[in-house]
């Protein structure tokens, strides 16, 4: 006796889906390498030691971040165009896999600054531009919150999902002009990336993208489930 | 139309095509009716603000006791007001004009006048622009009561034109996405937090640009270094001034009664 | 060397992150399986062709969007949930 038709895909593991385990397995073996990467198959880097293995997952979320905010543009946009509540599920899920990884990015660029330049926080441009993009997005999830009724939830979310990706590169325009014209770094913040550092990057970037593929589906079908529920309840008169 | 106002939580649709004009188009009766709808709009409510007066004065009471406040938070001495003026300035404004925006939307929602608007047969952009004039209308003038107290405050010439030019710039960016986020807040519980919540983040570039610019200003610094800055407010205001009729009508077809 | 320390802790953050995450979502999946188990079980009794039928209403009505017209299962459903006459 099943009230939801489909297979049931609702599990971390995925059992039952074939994509699902496809991806998982991938993220595992990305993960590990990228692991194996940053660690060992990397080098030392000349001034900062050891801690600037940071940098590879810091980036990689970063990056991962990005992306799952243009896929919350994409969601909102293709949501006003056919009113199917699933992209809205996509949106939805793809804002919180965002906002997690920019949190990533916040904490590991935090705990790099600390060695780095002596300072648990800068108001440096990358770290300016990412705390402004996880408070929009929070403020997008906030939003969805508030609002009960689920088409006007979804449409008024697709409305601030787009205007929030398309800030994205105004905000970086601005918070960069400032800190050239007020920098605040006292040390030169780059340094030199061996071509090993190049591998290392790209693999952990890879890692991530497949980890943000694998958490957003886990995280949509889950959604579209909570949907199917929530209608069939509906069908049935529990409203 | 009677059935319509009867079912309260119908979608409120398009309107009928006949008026679904747009401007800018090749006729240009339907550019001159369009204008006509966003005054009819803005008027409307600058006369009613004009005869109530309820916000404007507390607007501009609460702008002048964001600048005092300030003076006390932070001990401002003379020499300190050139590098701290600006962003006193425009924390003022900021928090006053949100002030003001959370009511560009609330009165209609109090009487039930939003769905009557909705009804009417009227391009939606046609409504945000006139709410739009309408809160940027009263936003300039509440910066317009503010600033003379704020030179004499601080004694930072605000008079002149650097300065005046972008707090137009960054008024129409500030109020047209405020315009946008006012409409979505209304409807939520939260409506007075929630619209600060949403708009400064998304305001951030139009706080730093202007902060940054008006500064500049205040030292007498020459055009040209004001001019990256200038440019950043520039096309957050066009950005956003096409972006949200657009974004309001899809907004508009969920407004309405909870 | 305390520089090691910090990479520790950037590394232990990701995963502490990552994890809750995950949590919540395993904990929601859970929630989600047992309402779907309630709802199963106060419809138990009910013959097949009733139960097809609204397989596959919800799934209409979620992809049209809610102005999908809903007839079928709804007017059968008296009480809602409750004892069936099974003879």
């Amino acid at each position: 006796m099943r009230v939801v038709a489909g297979p049931s895909n609702l599990s971390l593991t995925g059992a039952g889906n074939r994509l699902h385990r496809a991806l998982l397995g991938a993220t595992l073996a990305a993960g590990l390498l990228a692991l194996y990467m940053a660690f060992v198959y990397a080098p030392k880097e000349a001034t900062m030691g050891d801690v600037q293995r940071i940098f590879y997952f810091h980036v990689g979320a970063a990056w991962t971040a990005l992306l799952a905010f243009f896929v919350v543009l994409l969601g909102g946009l293709a949501y006003l165009r056919t009113r199917d509540r699933r992209w809205d599920a996509l949106a939805l899920s793809s804002a919180e896999i965002g906002v997690v990884f920019t949190t990533i990015t916040l904490a590991t660029g935090s705990i790099w600054a600390k060695p780095a330049w002596g300072a648990w926080w800068t108001w440096d441009p990358r770290l300016t531009t990412t705390t402004v993009l996880w408070l929009i997005y929070v403020s997008y999830l906030i939003l969805r919150s508030t609002i009960d009724e689920p088409e006007r939830r979804a449409r008024f979310a697709a409305v601030v999902g787009i205007v929030g990706f398309v800030d994205v590169p105004i905000v970086f325009l601005s918070i960069r002009l400032w800190r050239t014209i007020h920098p605040v770094l006292v040390k030169s913040e780059g340094f030199e990336m061996a071509p090993e550092m190049v591998h290392a990057l790209l693999v952990a970037l890879l890692a991530c993208t497949l980890l943000y593929a694998y958490l957003l589906l886990v995280r949509t079908s889950l959604e579209r489930r909570r949907l199917e529920v929530e209608a069939a309840k509906r069908a049935i008169g529990f409203y | 139309m009677l059935e319509t106002l009867k079912k309260p939580t119908v979608a409120i649709s398009a309107p009928r095509p006949e008026a679904q004009t747009r401007a800018g188009g090749p006729d240009g009766r339907s550019l001159r009716a369009f204008l006509g709808q966003v005054w009819a709009i803005a008027s409307k409510d600058v006369r009613a603000e004009l005869r109530s007066k309820e916000v404007a004065g507390a607007t501009w009471v609460f702008a002048l006791l964001v600048l005092v406040v300030f003076n006390f938070a932070f001990d401002l001495e003379r020499e300190e007001m050139g590098p701290a003026g600006p962003g006193m300035l425009w924390v003022a404004i900021v928090l006053a004009g949100m002030l003001g925006l959370n009511h560009v939307f609330a009165k209609e929602r109090e009487q039930s006048c939003l769905e009557g608007l909705l009804l009417c047969p009227v391009d939606r952009s046609a409504i945000y622009f006139g709410k739009l004039a309408g809160a940027l209308i009263f936003t300039l003038a509440l910066e317009v009561a503010v600033l003379p107290v704020f030179a004499v405050f601080t004694n930072l010439p605000v008079f002149t034109p650097g300065p005046l030019l972008v707090l137009l710039l960054g008024t129409v960016g500030f109020v047209a996405v405020g315009t946008l986020f006012a409409a979505i807040a209304a409807n939520a519980r939260t409506r007075e937090v929630l619209l600060p919540i949403l708009l400064l983040p998304v305001a951030t570039p139009v706080l730093v640009s202007a902060v940054n610019a008006t500064g500049l200003s205040f030292d007498g610094k020459p055009w040209s270094e004001l001019a990256p800055w200038l440019g950043i407010l520039a096309a957050f205001d066009a950005i956003y001034l096409v972006l949200s009729p657009w974004l309001f009508e899809q907004v508009a077809q969920e407004l309405g009664p909870e | 060397m305390g520089d090691l320390w910090y990479l520790a802790l950037a590394y232990g953050v990701i995963w502490v992150v990552l994890l809750v995450y995950l949590y919540s979502i395993a904990r929601r999946q859970e929630s989600l399986r047992q309402e779907v188990k309630a709802l199963e079980e106060a419809l138990e009794g009910e013959p097949q062709a009733e139960e097809e039928a609204e397989e596959a209403e919800p799934f209409l009505t979620l992809v049209q969007g809610e102005g999908a017209p809903r007839e079928g299962p709804a007017r059968t459903r008296s009480a809602g949930r409750g004892r069936r006459d099974s003879s």
